[in-house]
């Protein structure tokens, strides 16, 4: 009987607060989901380069040599990426955007990253999409993302 | 539960310094765009190599202070140095991105002195965290500096924020 699939997500130090978040979706049985295992891994340079993309996006900034997602095709258009070289190599985290706070904050945005890859054609690879959007629809990970984030008192009663 | 911890900023003042150069030479790729200048054509204007503009831009870590305003200069652009205070004093939620500054100076009128800033600041006065709290959106629940900052650069925020706090003060006293 294979072991009982388990999720985990955490955020990335620091990016927790305003409109959006950045995490790490990972699974202790599924090493397909290295999206976390590469970012651990990047030499410091490359760290601080990610990190700075990261935060860019977390501050509503737009730039699409950083980072994209797939509005104009439905089926994707909760996939997202963040995009670096290293190497001469183009590389790509891809994860998938989540409110994870629907009723009590429900503009708040994380954006769940879950897959590495490297990229090394211009089309983009949308089985790694199907993939993220299986995971994005799947109740355990939907409860491990939202056990991170906890629906919180609304401001609306605070004010009351 | 979310932990909240120091942003990667905090490691160390190096840390700090890569990300506020990125955010500068993020805004060096966007006028250049503008411009439609590409890498050759700034290092000719600055006299280095293509090469050296590509190293720049790909890892902005070490830049200096004169390298920024030279960039700047040829590009027709000025530098200032913003220190500010945005309510996050253990650094948690790292730097606010210069083109938010930038922005807010444009959404000002673009003063160029402190006398440009009398008749904007006269109608803007900061009220109290309530009153940023429901202007921002419960959503938000941000009510820091910066935040204030960027809406007080606005004047029409600032009008409908006079607006706002109006309408909360009717609801509060009439108990709702």
């Amino acid at each position: 009987m294979p072991p009982a699939r388990t999720f985990d997500f955490s955020l990335v130090a620091g990016q927790s607060v305003g409109r959006r978040g950045v995490g790490f979706l990972r699974s202790d049985n599924d090493a397909s989901l290295n999206g976390q295992k590469k970012f651990r891994e990047l030499k410091p340079a490359r760290d601080k380069e990610v990190r700075s993309r990261l935060d860019y996006w977390i501050a509503g900034g737009t730039n699409p040599r950083w980072f994209h997602g797939w509005p104009d095709l439905t089926k994707y258009k909760e996939c997202f990426t963040f995009k670096w070289k290293e190497n001469r190599q183009h590389q790509r985290l891809y994860g998938f955007l989540h409110h994870p706070r629907r009723r009590t904050d429900p503009r708040f945005l994380v954006c769940v990253l879950v897959y590495h890859d490297e990229k090394n054609e211009d089309e983009t690879d949308f089985s790694i999409l199907d993939r993220l959007n299986e995971l994005r629809k799947d109740s355990l990970v939907i409860a491990a993302i939202n056990k991170a984030f906890p629906e919180e008192r609304s401001t609306k009663q605070w004010l009351q | 539960m979310a932990t909240v911890t120091k942003h990667w900023t905090s490691r160390s003042a190096e840390d700090f310094v890569y990300r506020i150069s990125a955010d500068f030479v993020l805004q060096v790729e966007k006028k250049m765009e503008e411009e439609g200048m590409n890498q050759k054509e700034l290092a000719g204007k600055l006299h280095v190599s293509a090469g050296r503009i590509s190293q720049v831009l790909r890892n902005p870590g070490n830049l200096t202070l004169k390298k920024i305003v030279e960039y700047s200069r040829v590009l027709g652009m000025k530098v200032s140095i913003v220190a500010y205070d945005d309510g996050d004093p253990q650094n948690l939620n790292g730097p606010i991105n210069a083109e938010i500054f930038n922005l807010c100076w444009k959404r000002a009128g673009s003063p160029k002195d402190f006398f440009a800033l009398d008749n904007f600041t006269s109608d803007v006065r900061p009220l109290g965290p309530i009153y940023q709290i429901y202007f921002n959106g419960y959503q938000d629940r941000s009510n820091t500096e910066a935040d204030w900052m960027a809406i007080s650069c606005d004047p029409n925020k600032a009008l409908s924020l006079s607006t706002s706090a109006e309408k909360i003060t009717r609801a509060i006293q009439k108990g709702l």
